[in-house]
């Protein structure tokens, strides 16, 4: 019998013979499409080795291959692929790939194949069909939503193509209900490296109308290489530093990608999920099959709203590891989902005690503003009263405390984070809570940071009080003016940050000017090809300084997967190698703070201009409370991480971990298992690499605002308005960045628009002529420190990354909260 | 019934206190002068519980209450509060392409 089909004869007719992804290669190979030649060895051939499978849940004992399909291989071999050296055997079951998809992703490939070992890589893909995952599928019962037919196994051999990239298309995107974008996902080598979730691929998303309008180069520190010097078990190797951050694609193939996958959308009337490499300039096509939508579906009743303080910061979601400890020591009005915080919509309710409706009190508590005529609710406060009362005689004099909180008094969080990281005895959910929450009510103040900086919140009810007593005793004062009264005390870590990055970028250009060895150093530093500058010059003394001071910052604050300046300096490197020196404005700012609270005062009486001193004042400490308290508790995250890492270092010894980072997908009950061996490695593997994808599939997606709450759902409908979070009005060029390694892009004078915004984008804001964030609310760090250096700013613009295109015209005005594309 | 209207007169007093001498413990230069005057006002208020100087024992009963307050406020009432849910999303049926799980050994 001649079990040997070559693919160039196939189609999707042969489905039945030879499985779902032959069929599909046959296909798309007789349509032209550039697939590697190869041959298919049917599903007969199964038949005749295993029989009819009439319990797909009884493993059989592996068959001894018989000697004439071994000659039809070897006959096929010489026919199609003469000069084939190593090999793909990959499987094609009958029960995959199609619209009973049930059992896809079940079975195995294999790659670097040689034809002296072919025929254990035919029989290991066969067994692939009673794989343990594919056991668990049929035990979960699955299987009633296959086919029914008994399932059945054809193996595919192609030349292994030596890819120097690749990844996957989708013709549409699977993740974005209702999005018709087109997707691309590309990394270096092969693409065994994105479906291990290890590397970040660039993401590229493609639009009919469009373009190419999107093309995110991710930090891509791995890749499974095709190399003859790497012949270990994974060939997963670390990618050189220069490479690392370059675009896999060029434009011309972002577009000759999302051309073809549109015409394999067309051949088989559905959209497609498709799998591409490129051998140098060639581009091949490895896989294709209908997208699956991925389900976006929850069982959870509880209302919850996106707590906008952590939002705001970084639209990614936490990792599980962060996200399983903070969930330990946060409040239960707070939940997760997707990574994400929000808060417990009936928990919030019990605290309030204005007469809100539900929709009311969602926008306040995504920090939009109360309703002009807000009304107290008595009956509500007369409840809640007594409750008011014990909570001053339970914790009131940590309240008190906090008035009066200095930096020195903060500062002595450093030497306490320090303590807690070096404490071998604490687990890692006891030193999170040390660290966030102290370790008893009398100790230092500064102890209890992140509990200081909450409190500190409260300026925002201040400023509330202001606005009203304004507006009742000074009508004539204009209101968008009013937050120039408050700001300019220039005492805030961010403001010091902002200092010593423009001091640090200063000495920096003037020192590459008068030292060409430190200009070639930087260089090289920037290219990744050095990592050290010169111990003896004045800018690398500098350059220590500052990160004693500020090492534990960095950019996604708050997720201990990422690293603090201290960590990768080469970042800061760039963010100041990128931010020339510029003419400071901090004096004719703060004569502005100045004169707008002169011209407040006018309007007033004596008694009234005290209250509003007092108010002011308070706004002020407030505002710098939480600011410097934020500096000092993401020290504790920074001890937090370092712990982690020495877990990190410890399991990588032991090589129960494979790859640094890993460790940040799993929970700490998980770790300790892993410790002590009840989580066995590869199971620990398997659960890493399923939530490396997850992960990776909820950054692409936005926060829901809402979840089980029942008000309209928000269409961006092209009209681009937000939130005031600091007045002004500016005309000018837009600058989408959408990550810092962008920053350098942004030149001054420009419009800034950013998908958020945290302390390490600090440095953009002076060179920005104006600031519009897709998140954000008045109390983010983009309000801070827009207000701060009277930059207009918008915050809580939904998509404006998407909407607003770089080089286009516009007109923001922050304090009617619009934009008007010119 | 003077003495519990003094009682309750003394709770915010006592918490404004508290919280005075507390602030200069939180200033790292002036914490070693601030625990003797802790420890003196231990005393005090412990010689006032224990003897019956009447007018003052109620101002020490206040004291003693809100001390004691804050720390049952931290360890029984908020550590255990502690503790947000982490919800998750249903597993979508069918996997994509990037989810194969065994795909791509190097063999």
């Amino acid at each position: 019998m001649n079990w040997i089909v070559p693919l160039s004869e196939l189609s999707l007719a042969d489905i039945d013979r030879v499985g779902a992804k032959a069929a599909h290669l046959g296909a798309m190979m007789r349509a032209g499409f550039n697939v590697p030649q190869g041959f298919v060895i049917n599903v007969d051939a199964f038949i005749s080795h295993f029989g009819e499978v009439t319990d797909p849940l009884v493993k059989p004992a592996p068959p001894r291959l018989q000697a004439e399909l071994m000659n039809n291989v070897m006959q096929a071999l010489l026919t199609y692929l003469p000069d084939a050296g190593e090999l793909a055997v990959r499987s094609s079951a009958t029960d995959e790939d199609g619209q009973h998809a049930s059992f896809a992703g079940q079975h195995s490939t294999y790659y670097f194949v040689t034809p002296n070992r072919i025929d254990q890589a035919i029989l290991d893909c066969w067994m692939s069909l009673w794989s343990r995952a594919a056991l668990a599928y049929r035990r979960e019962g699955w299987v009633e939503i296959s086919s029914g037919e008994p399932p059945r196994m054809a193996v595919i051999i192609q030349r292994m193509l030596p890819a120097t990239r690749s990844g996957v298309v989708f013709s549409a995107d699977p993740v974005i209900p209702d999005s018709t974008d087109c997707v691309i996902e590309a990394t270096w080598g092969l693409g065994a490296a994105l479906v291990d979730g290890r590397v970040t691929p660039d993401h590229v998303r493609i639009n009919e109308d469009q373009g190419l309008y999107s093309y995110h180069v991710s930090d891509k520190r791995m890749q499974v290489s095709v190399s003859a010097e790497n012949q270990s078990a994974t060939r997963l190797q670390e990618i050189a530093r220069e490479q690392r951050n370059a675009p896999v694609l060029s434009t011309f193939e972002a577009h000759q990608i999302g051309n073809t996958a549109a015409q394999l959308e067309t051949l088989f009337d559905a959209p497609q999920d498709v799998e591409w490499a490129y051998v140098d300039d060639e581009l091949f096509w490895l896989q294709s099959r209908p997208i699956t939508r991925l389900a976006q579906e929850h069982t959870f009743t509880e209302p919850l709203v996106l707590f906008k303080p952590l939002a705001e910061n970084f639209t990614e979601p936490l990792t599980p590891l962060t996200e399983d400890l903070m969930a330990r020591v946060l409040p239960k009005i707070g939940a997760f989902y997707g990574g994400r915080l929000y808060l417990n919509l009936n928990k919030l309710q019990k605290i309030n005690v204005f007469d809100l409706s539900e929709n009311e009190l969602v926008e306040a508590a995504l920090l939009r503003g109360l309703p002009d005529r807000l009304r107290v609710s008595w009956q509500k406060v007369f409840k809640i009263l007594p409750l008011l009362g014990l909570a001053f005689l339970f914790d009131g004099v940590n309240w008190l405390r906090t008035q009066r909180a200095s930096y020195a008094a903060l500062a002595r969080y450093a030497a306490f984070a320090e303590k807690v990281q070096n404490n071998a005895k604490l687990s890692l959910q006891q030193a999170a809570r040390q660290l966030i929450w102290g370790r008893w009510p009398f100790e230092p103040i500064g102890y209890r940071i992140f509990y200081t900086n909450v409190s500190a919140g409260r300026y925002f009810l201040y400023i509330g009080l202001l606005k009203a007593f304004t507006k009742r005793y000074a009508p004539a004062f204009p209101q968008e003016q009013l937050s120039a009264t408050f700001h300019g005390r220039g005492d805030m870590q961010s403001m010091e940050l902002l200092k010593q990055t423009d001091y640090l970028s200063g000495l920096l250009y003037r020192s590459l000017e008068a030292d060409a060895e430190l200009a070639d150093r930087v260089a090289q530093i920037i290219n990744g090809k050095a990592s050290e500058l010169p111990s003896d010059s004045e800018f690398a003394l500098a350059f220590e300084t500052f990160l004693q001071n500020f090492g534990h910052r960095g950019s996604k604050e708050l997720e201990l997967a990422a690293p603090s300046w201290r960590e990768t300096p080469t970042e800061l490197l760039k963010l100041l190698y990128n931010n020339p020196p510029r003419e400071t404005r901090v004096d004719q700012i703060h004569g502005n703070h100045l004169a707008a609270r002169d011209t407040l005062n006018q309007h007033l009486k004596p008694w009234q201009r005290r209250i509003t001193s007092f108010l002011t004042r308070r706004i002020c400490h407030y505002m710098a409370l939480r600011e410097n308290t934020r500096h000092f508790h993401i020290m504790g995250f920074d001890a937090l991480r370092q712990k982690v890492l020495q877990l990190e270092h410890q399991l990588l010894r032991e090589a129960k971990l494979p790859v640094a980072g890993d460790i940040f997908f799993l929970t700490e009950a998980e770790i300790t298992d892993l410790q002590q061996e009840t989580l066995s490695a590869t199971e620990a593997h398997t659960l890493i690499r399923k939530r490396r994808r997850d992960w990776q599939r909820q950054a692409r997606l936005a926060a829901p605002l809402t979840l089980n709450i029942d008000r309209p759902v928000e269409i961006s409908n092209g009209d681009l308005s937000g939130q005031c979070a600091s007045p002004g009005e500016i005309q000018g060029v837009a600058r989408v960045v959408t990550s810092l390694s962008e920053a350098h892009t942004l030149c001054q004078g420009e419009i800034l628009i950013a998908p958020y915004t945290d302390p390490a984008w600090t440095p953009l804001f002076p060179r920005a002529a104006g600031v519009i964030v897709a998140t954000g609310s008045f109390l983010s760090h983009a309000g801070i420190i827009a207000r701060e250096l009277q930059v207009p700013c918008l915050v809580d613009v939904a998509d404006c990354t998407r909407l607003i295109q770089t080089g286009q015209k516009l007109h923001l005005n922050a304090t009617a909260g619009t934009i008007t594309l010119l | 019934m003077i003495n519990v209207l003094v009682f309750i007169c003394a709770l915010p007093f006592s918490v404004w206190l508290l919280a005075n001498i507390c602030c200069v413990i939180d200033e790292p230069e002036r914490a070693p002068a601030a625990l003797r005057l802790v420890a003196s006002l231990c005393v005090l208020v412990g010689f006032l519980l224990l003897t019956s100087v009447a007018l003052w024992q109620p101002v020490a009963w206040a004291l003693a209450f809100v001390a004691v307050a804050h720390l049952l406020a931290y360890f029984v009432i908020f550590r255990p509060s502690l503790g947000a849910a982490i919800y998750r999303q249903q597993p979508p049926t069918t996997p994509l392409l990037l989810d194969e799980a065994p795909e791509g050994h190097p063999y």
